[in-house]
């Protein structure tokens, strides 16, 4: 813990940290990103699934002290017996994260997630209503950015998620993908703003 | 005229007499703000008001009790007890016949929130726009079409935690919660030279899932869903120099009605069908008629024919109000008359049952120069054949520039006619509902209910932003009923049945205290702290049980912050201290603890996140409410709202094709 701290000190440019996306940057710029994501802890649950594929997809813009988004996770889980039905989870969220340079144009952020966690489960003995169940989801994020070109950023990334579930559901999932980054349309500035 | 009576009458006019003789020197000055909240379209969103039931809670001096979550009962201002709901109800001017039975659900008006501008909340007795607010008044000033054609929409979807999710399927399953509160609203309006077009459309669903009231509903109807559906038309014109309107409301309502001496929820369809018309017409400078005329037609009936269950009434009730009013100088005064006929009909019965209803008001006020305003008035009324009367007087002054006093006094006798409920209606001979044992009330020998208010305020006011006041009241309530009873479970364990009876000669003396402070602090944060205290002082037990269903103490903080023009947080954080229903005193028992007697103090915390998006045509909403996920009922037979979200869409688009 003391040299991943060591490491970030160094890495931070000789500014330091500083505030961005002052007024005049908001929903300036917009940024696409597509991602693999994966659970790797879902607690209790553990016992009866295991996480398959997932994928995630977020749309972003700068937003005064941070950056402001909104996104969606998907993630299937394979059932252990035959007791439980598979099911595939949707968390459709908003995010809220805060930026932090660091050297070599690189950028740590950390922030807040919340939305709606949807589940379809495969359970034909329900109808479609009553298969599909959807919970309040609160977490905190945390993502690392490694710029490749002007408008293309490698990212890695990680979350933990509180699913308020009468027995909670806590997750872990991490996961890597890659944004586009591009100056916001003049009708969308319209449309945000 | 009984002894109690008169004493009360004469305490009333030497307060009159004093403040008259202390105060007479005149000055021009005019308020419109005795003892009234008003609520402007953004304090309703930066509140977490959803549907037009959450209006109570803006006020913190009106306190509201709910067993299905969305419709309340209310008591404004402690005017009254639970049990009677006879608040008045205005919209734009216009009286809505709204109480049916003693419940009062606001959200039968078929407007949605976005749609009002300005919410009025008259909480002590006076004259207001010709009635008398004996029990409170709740005005809804709705918003003013823009010229062109406008558009505007709402959309709210509403989730409460605690479902399974995909612990169903394993040993920590726990019944599904599901969703709540789908409520869609649709407006559409245009304006011309001298008139204009108001037309709404809102539809609204919920979903019985929470096992308070599910165990009892499931046992009494095939449907586990209430139903809302309502449309209005509103027309301006403006001519003779005055203003008028017409406004047709239209609403119905699938609902499981809890009615008290049942004991359980009755699945009901209720239709509810309103035509008015009213305005003004300047007869000179200083004199302008006014008038109304109202036709509403309130219709309880069975959810679906098969159900065995239901209510069979319907009330037609016809308003005629018309009254002059005077304005010169420092001087303003009124004087009306108001004629109100109720005409019930039940099956089974050859002839209506009517009530019929004329009212004599007279309002006087003077503005003196030392800052002093005084108002009078009275009403002279006969309902049932009974004449009673009712009296306020107000007097305001403000002093030192930032100071203000204000002391309100009341006296009103009310006749039990006046209250229009199963009491009304109901005889052996032809029930409006069969299934109860609870015995019918002859009221032949009561006597005038009578209430004496009192209540004062002080106010500073350093600026428009930064205020505060701090006031306290009395309650005196005499000859009053109550319905005392106690209810158990019925045969299965899950159906509850009352036993008791009607209470007569009810008293009671409650006082309290209240505080208010706004203010700005830092740039672009805004506080408000609300604090209200009351204890009964003294009375008899079974309206003393009543009045421990209302909460001791009550403090709301709310803290909004604006970062910028189009983004905005909300806090909001609530103290409700302990409650008392002791009519489930045995129920506790019986239940296992499932349902208490006791309501827990509790701890609410809100956040509201605000953004608006294209130029404030779209404004959206996420809520949280209920952060602490605390257990929160505001009834011990009701379901327990907990940690809920909310995510609310406006859409208004203004002057379209101008």
């Amino acid at each position: 813990m003391k040299n991943l701290f060591l490491l970030l000190i160094m890495l931070l440019p000789p500014s330091g940290l500083y505030s961005q996306n002052v007024e005049s940057e908001v929903f300036e710029t917009i940024t696409l990103s597509a991602g693999y994501n994966k659970n790797i802890s879902m607690g209790e649950l553990n016992k009866y699934w295991n996480a398959d594929k997932g994928a995630s997809l977020k749309i972003e813009s700068p937003f005064y002290a941070g950056l402001l988004g909104v996104g969606v996770d998907g993630q299937l889980f394979t059932s252990n017996s035959l007791l439980q039905p598979d099911y595939k989870s949707f968390f459709i969220y908003m995010y809220w994260q805060y930026q932090l340079k660091l050297l070599f144009n690189t950028s740590l952020r950390a922030g807040v997630k919340f939305g709606s966690y949807v589940m379809i489960f495969n359970d034909v003995t329900l109808s479609e209503f009553e298969s599909n169940e959807s919970e309040l989801g609160i977490g905190a994020s945390f993502q690392y950015d490694i710029p490749v070109s002007k408008i293309f950023t490698f990212y890695v990334q990680s979350d933990f998620v509180t699913v308020f579930t009468m027995k909670r559901i806590k997750l872990f999932n991490a996961g890597a993908g890659v944004s586009y980054n591009f100056t916001s349309p003049e009708w969308i500035k319209d449309i945000l703003n | 005229m009984d002894k109690g009576y008169s004493e009360l009458k004469i305490k009333f006019e030497i307060i009159l007499i004093i403040s008259v003789f202390l105060f007479a020197e005149i000055s021009a000055q005019s308020y419109d703000n005795l003892n009234s909240e008003i609520f402007t379209s953004e304090d309703i969103k930066s509140s977490g008001i959803i549907t037009l039931n959450d209006i109570f809670d803006l006020s913190i001096r009106w306190n509201k009790s709910t067993i299905n979550g969305y419709s309340n009962r209310a008591s404004g201002n402690l005017l009254s007890t639970f049990q009677r709901q006879n608040f008045l109800v205005l919209v734009n001017g216009q009286k809505i016949e709204l109480n049916f039975l003693d419940e009062q659900n606001l959200d039968i008006l078929p407007f949605t929130i976005d749609q009002i501008d300005t919410v009025i909340f008259v909480n002590t007795p006076r004259n207001y726009k010709g009635f008398f607010t004996e029990k409170g008044l709740i005005e809804f000033i709705l918003i003013t079409p823009s010229k062109g054609f406008s558009i505007s929409a709402m959309e709210s979807i509403g989730n409460k935690v605690g479902d399974p999710g995909p612990y169903a399927y394993t040993q920590y399953n726990t019944p599904n919660i599901d969703k709540l509160g789908f409520l869609t609203g649709v407006s559409v309006k245009t304006k011309g030279e001298n008139w204009s077009l108001n037309s709404n459309l809102k539809y609204f669903e919920n979903f019985v899932t929470d096992g308070a009231i599910k165990n009892r509903i499931s046992l009494l109807s095939d449907k586990q869903k209430e139903r809302l559906l309502g449309t209005n038309l509103d027309l301006s014109y403006n001519f003779w120099g005055g203003s008028h309107k017409l406004l047709f409301a239209y609403s119905e309502d699938a609902d499981f009605f809890f009615f008290p001496p049942f004991g359980n929820e009755v699945p009901s369809k209720r239709f509810f069908r309103h035509v008015g018309f009213s305005g003004n017409i300047p007869v000179s400078n200083s004199l302008l008629y006014a008038y109304s005329i109202i036709k509403s037609i309130n219709d309880l009936g069975r959810l679906d024919k098969e159900n065995v269950l239901g209510f069979n009434l319907k009330i037609n009730s016809t308003h005629i109000n018309s009254s002059l009013h005077f304005s010169k100088n420092n001087f303003n005064s009124a004087i009306g008359i108001n004629f109100d006929k109720y005409d019930a009909n039940k099956s089974g019965l050859n002839n209506d049952l009517l009530v019929n209803q004329v009212k004599l008001f007279f309002d006087l006020n003077f503005n003196f120069n030392s800052g002093i305003s005084q108002f009078l008035g009275i009403t002279l009324q006969k309902s049932g054949g009974t004449n009673t009367s009712k009296g306020y007087f107000i007097t305001q002054w403000n002093f030192l520039s930032k100071h203000s006093l204000l002391l309100s006094a009341s006296l009103s006798a009310r006749d039990v006619s006046e209250d229009l409920n199963y009491f009304t209606w109901a005889t052996p001979e032809s029930p409006i509902f069969e299934n109860t044992e609870i015995d019918y009330v002859d009221f032949e020998l009561n006597k005038p209910l009578k209430t004496y208010t009192l209540d004062f305020t002080y106010g500073f006011q350093e600026n428009k932003n930064t205020k505060f006041s701090i006031g306290g009241f009395l309650r005196n309530f005499k000859n009053f009923y109550i319905e005392d009873y106690v209810y158990n479970f019925y045969g299965n364990d899950k159906l509850l049945k009352p036993f008791g009876e009607i209470a007569h000669n009810q008293k009671l003396t409650a006082a309290g205290v209240n505080f208010q402070a706004y203010f700005i602090f830092p740039a672009n944060i805004t506080n408000k702290i609300d604090y209200m205290y009351q204890k009964y002082l003294s009375g008899t037990e079974s309206i003393i049980n009543e009045w421990e269903k209302f909460p001791r103490h009550k403090i709301v903080y709310q803290l909004n912050i604006r970062p910028a023009e189009n983004f905005g947080l909300g806090l909001k954080l609530t103290y409700l201290s302990e409650t008392f229903w002791n009519e489930y005193i045995y129920l506790e028992t019986q239940s296992n603890s499932f349902y208490n007697y006791r309501l827990d103090e509790k701890l609410l915390l809100d956040l509201s996140i605000q953004k608006s998006f294209w130029q404030n045509k779209i404004w959206t909403n996420i809520l949280f409410k209920n952060i602490f996920n605390q257990k929160e009922y505001y009834n011990p037979i009701g379901v327990n709202l907990g940690l809920r979200f909310y995510l609310i869409v406006q859409l208004k688009l203004n002057s379209l094709f101008n």
